[in-house]
């Protein structure tokens, strides 16, 4: 029968398993023969080797025996710790050291069982269908190993980055190929299964791992080909400076939809990222991104932030990296323009900030300082008034008969005085109550828009309606809309003669509008006087935007938008 | 009349306390911050307490604080509260503790300066009144509107309704306009009539308060 003839002859049964073994010995070999030779070809050509030590086995020397029947299946070993550290030959996490440990300690530690328990003595080989109990407990050992090892490399399949899966992915098919062999090989023999399905299982298992270098050779390949796409890629990006469309067109063309660029500042004060937003290549680094520097005329002007799995890509890398030259340069051009602004930006909005804060600092001193004591004195001189009318009160019924005019007049002359003095300092006391709000409207921080638009309104010389939503916005928001109102305002009072104007304030998604409408003679242009021009920078300083319509004749529209990183969105309040 | 007086201005604070105690008051405590106000509160049993919107710790609206906190504690104790933007948004606030809120007033800080005006509003409020400033009230009623339905209004009915808005009874208006309760009730009919202000003739002060303020900051007839 074949299957008896086959087990029979230690040549035919082996030979898969010889053919595998050459063939990651000599790609080993070969690989390590190049210059940027890697772990992964030194564990391949050991793998390979390794499958030949069994054959010690045929010895009758005692001790070659020994050796022979301990390191047989060495090589499933090797093989998964080969599969576990591919591409590059390091076990990076602790789980893949424990893994591969395990294999080792499988392979050769149920060997030496056997060889204790079942004292496996010359010539063993003749023997080997006996499937002894410890036969049995290193096949289940193994088919766990096994079982580990491909479900982990599934796990990590699942997980890998485009560049990785276009590296390995033959080869991790493979693996998993050769591990489901394995696995069956083991549940066979454990089970007893007949002979030459074991055979052919086991032959399996030795054409997937000698098919391992085929594989590798697939995935290089496949890195090749992405190069060819470049050409398409050069195409692409010519007139183009936006930095954005440089990242995406290089991240198609690599493979990697993570990649990301970073560019030295104008100035060489550092990185910017392609939003013009501060980038710092360390944390970049910390945060596990592989960082490939760009050098052009000799300077590092940008930076490749990508999967680490494009370092090994290294010529596709280079040939993109030098297509992109040229709008790399712009696009570092324009990216430090777009810092610039940012930079600009903020600073202008800090100052606005600054201001509001100043303002409410004049505003606390008013307050605490000269009002309180203004009306400290007040009250003092309304005293004086009392105490002077019940002294003259005093006087006329004390004194009814012997009248001294004299003093009487006196009295009425300084009560009269008094009175004058108190009118002028209340007077006096809301002028500067109202100049204290004007600096700084403390309603609006304490109360919102709705309240200090409508203490606004009250004061206004001509109809004002405001509808203004209820609720809250961040307080720049609030201030600055605030202010775009009354300056708004103000101007209609000044150039519009209008008979009424209107207020609304929305709350909308993201954004808080703002609208100021008058009946008045129009014709206003965006600039041309202060008023217009102080409301069109405060609101540009906060990336806001102003519309203005205004039309001769036909009054005047000013429709400002705010950017909102929440909006409060609340029914609307109607307000006179 | 004992009264306590909340009120962060060292100055003012004195002053207030010389010239109220001139006119016979009895100035039973000075407290500086919310805190303060309540333990006096506790302690010295006053009838009305004067309070400050503005003062320690975060200078916002602890006057208000301490208006709802003393009258949740101690409902018998008339509240004063004096503000310095006589923002309607507080005396709503004030109005609306209670149902049926009484003994309350608010009027703006400048009425210190008037220490008899001041004193009349200390006893309205001790006798359970509302007080509304009528600068508020003025302020409310000359706002400039499109079409103003208080034009429809006669100049009695005006001051009628403003004394309403004030805080006063029926019988406080007659008074305030040497008139008969029947006629304030005459005039208040053809408010109503002219303004559609239903609650105006309720005899619920606050509810007949905060109707017309609700009224007059929200009517535009735009």
């Amino acid at each position: 029968m074949i299957a008896d003839a086959l087990t029979r002859s230690p040549g035919w049964d082996s030979l898969p398993l010889r053919v595998g073994g050459v063939s990651l010995l000599l790609t080993g070999l070969i690989s390590l023969a190049r210059p940027a030779a890697e772990r992964v070809s030194v564990l391949m050509a050991l793998c390979g080797a390794s499958t030949f030590l069994g054959d010690l086995r045929y010895s009758s020397v005692p001790v070659l025996f020994a050796v022979g029947f301990w390191l047989s299946y060495l090589y499933a070993g090797l093989l998964g710790h080969l599969a576990l550290s591919f591409p590059n030959g390091r076990l990076a996490v602790r789980v893949d050291r424990a893994l591969a440990a395990c294999g080792y300690l499988v392979a050769v530690g149920s060997q030496v069982a056997q060889y204790v328990v079942d004292h496996a003595r010359y010539p063993w080989l003749d023997r080997w269908q006996e499937n002894t109990t410890t036969d049995r407990a290193g096949s289940l050992a193994f088919c766990v190993v096994a079982l580990a090892i491909g479900g982990r490399l599934i796990g990590r399949w699942r997980h890998a980055s485009r560049p990785e899966r276009r590296l390995s992915a033959a080869t991790w098919a493979l693996v998993v190929a050769g591990a489901t062999a394995a696995v069956g090989g083991a549940v066979a023999s454990a089970t007893g299964a007949p002979a030459l399905l074991r055979l052919v299982l086991l032959a399996l298992f030795a054409i997937t791992a000698g098919l391992l270098p085929i594989g590798l050779l697939l995935g290089v390949a496949r890195v090749h080909l992405a190069r060819g796409r470049t050409a398409s890629f050069i195409v692409e990006l010519r007139d183009d400076p936006d930095p954005r469309h440089l990242r995406d067109a290089m991240a198609r063309v690599l493979g990697d939809p993570s990649v990301d660029l970073a560019f030295r500042l104008l100035d060489g004060s550092g990185w910017v990222d392609i939003t013009g937003q501060a980038f710092t290549p360390a944390t970049a680094a910390a945060s596990g991104r592989c960082l490939t520097p760009v050098r052009r005329r000799g300077q590092e002007l940008a930076m490749l932030a990508h999967d680490a799995a494009l370092a090994r890509q290294r010529p596709l890398m280079d040939v993109v990296l030098a297509a992109a030259g040229l709008a790399l340069d712009n696009a570092r051009l324009y990216a430090s323009l777009q810092s610039q602004l940012g930079q600009v930006r903020a600073s202008r909005q800090r100052l606005i900030q600054a201001t509001f804060e100043e303002r409410h600092r004049i505003q606390r001193d008013l307050h605490d300082g000269a009002q309180q004591r203004l009306l400290a004195i007040l009250v003092m001189l309304d005293s004086t008034r009392h105490a002077l009318r019940v002294a003259a009160a005093d006087d006329s019924v004390a004194d009814a008969g012997v009248a001294d005019a004299g003093r009487a007049t006196g009295l009425g002359r300084a009560t009269e005085m008094v009175s004058r003095a108190h009118r002028e300092l209340e007077q006096a006391i809301g002028g500067l109550r109202d100049l204290a709000h004007g600096i700084y409207p403390s309603i609006l921080v304490e109360q919102g828009l709705a309240a200090a638009v409508e203490m606004v309104i009250d004061h206004a010389p001509c109809p004002v309606v405001a509808t203004v939503s209820a609720g809250r916005w961040p307080r720049d928001v609030e201030v600055n809309a605030y202010f775009v109102i009354t300056e708004a305002l103000a101007n209609v009072y000044k150039h519009a003669a209008a008979s009424y104007a209107s207020v609304v304030v929305e709350s909308r998604p993201g954004r808080l509008a703002v609208t100021i409408t008058d009946d008045g003679c129009g014709g206003a242009l965006l600039g041309a006087g202060v008023g217009l021009r102080n409301l069109h920078d405060r609101v540009a300083a906060v990336g806001g935007q102003v519309e203005l319509r205004s039309p001769a004749g036909e009054g005047t529209q000013v429709a400002v938008t705010f950017p909102v990183g929440d909006a409060a969105v609340a029914p609307a309040v109607h307000t006179t | 009349m004992r009264v306590v007086i909340g009120e962060d201005g060292e100055l003012l604070l004195d002053t207030l306390t010389c010239a109220l105690e001139q006119r016979g008051v009895d100035v039973v405590g000075q407290a500086r911050s919310l805190p303060e106000v309540l333990a006096m509160v506790e302690q010295a049993s006053p009838e009305v307490v004067i309070l400050d919107i503005r003062m320690p710790p975060t200078h916002r609206d602890e006057g208000i604080l301490a208006a709802e906190r003393i009258r949740l504690r101690r409902p018998e104790i008339g509240l004063l509260v004096l503000s310095d933007h006589a923002e309607t948004a507080y005396a709503e606030r004030l109005l609306n503790m209670q149902e049926d809120t009484r003994a309350v007033g608010y009027v703006t800080k400048a009425r210190v300066g008037n220490v008899d005006s001041l004193l009349e509003a200390l006893r309205r409020v001790r006798a359970g009144e509302i007080v509304i400033d009528p600068g508020i009230i003025d302020r409310l009623m000359s706002r400039r509107r499109r079409r103003n339905p208080l034009d429809r209004l006669t100049a009695q009915e005006r001051r009628v309704l403003a004394l309403v808005a004030e805080g006063r009874t029926n019988r406080g208006v007659a008074d305030e306009l040497g008139c008969t309760a029947g006629t304030v009730e005459k005039h208040l009919t053809s408010i109503n009539d002219k303004l559609g202000l239903r609650q105006v003739d309720t005899v619920t002060v606050n509810i007949r308060v905060l109707a017309v303020l609700t009224y007059l900051r929200h009517e535009d007839a735009g």
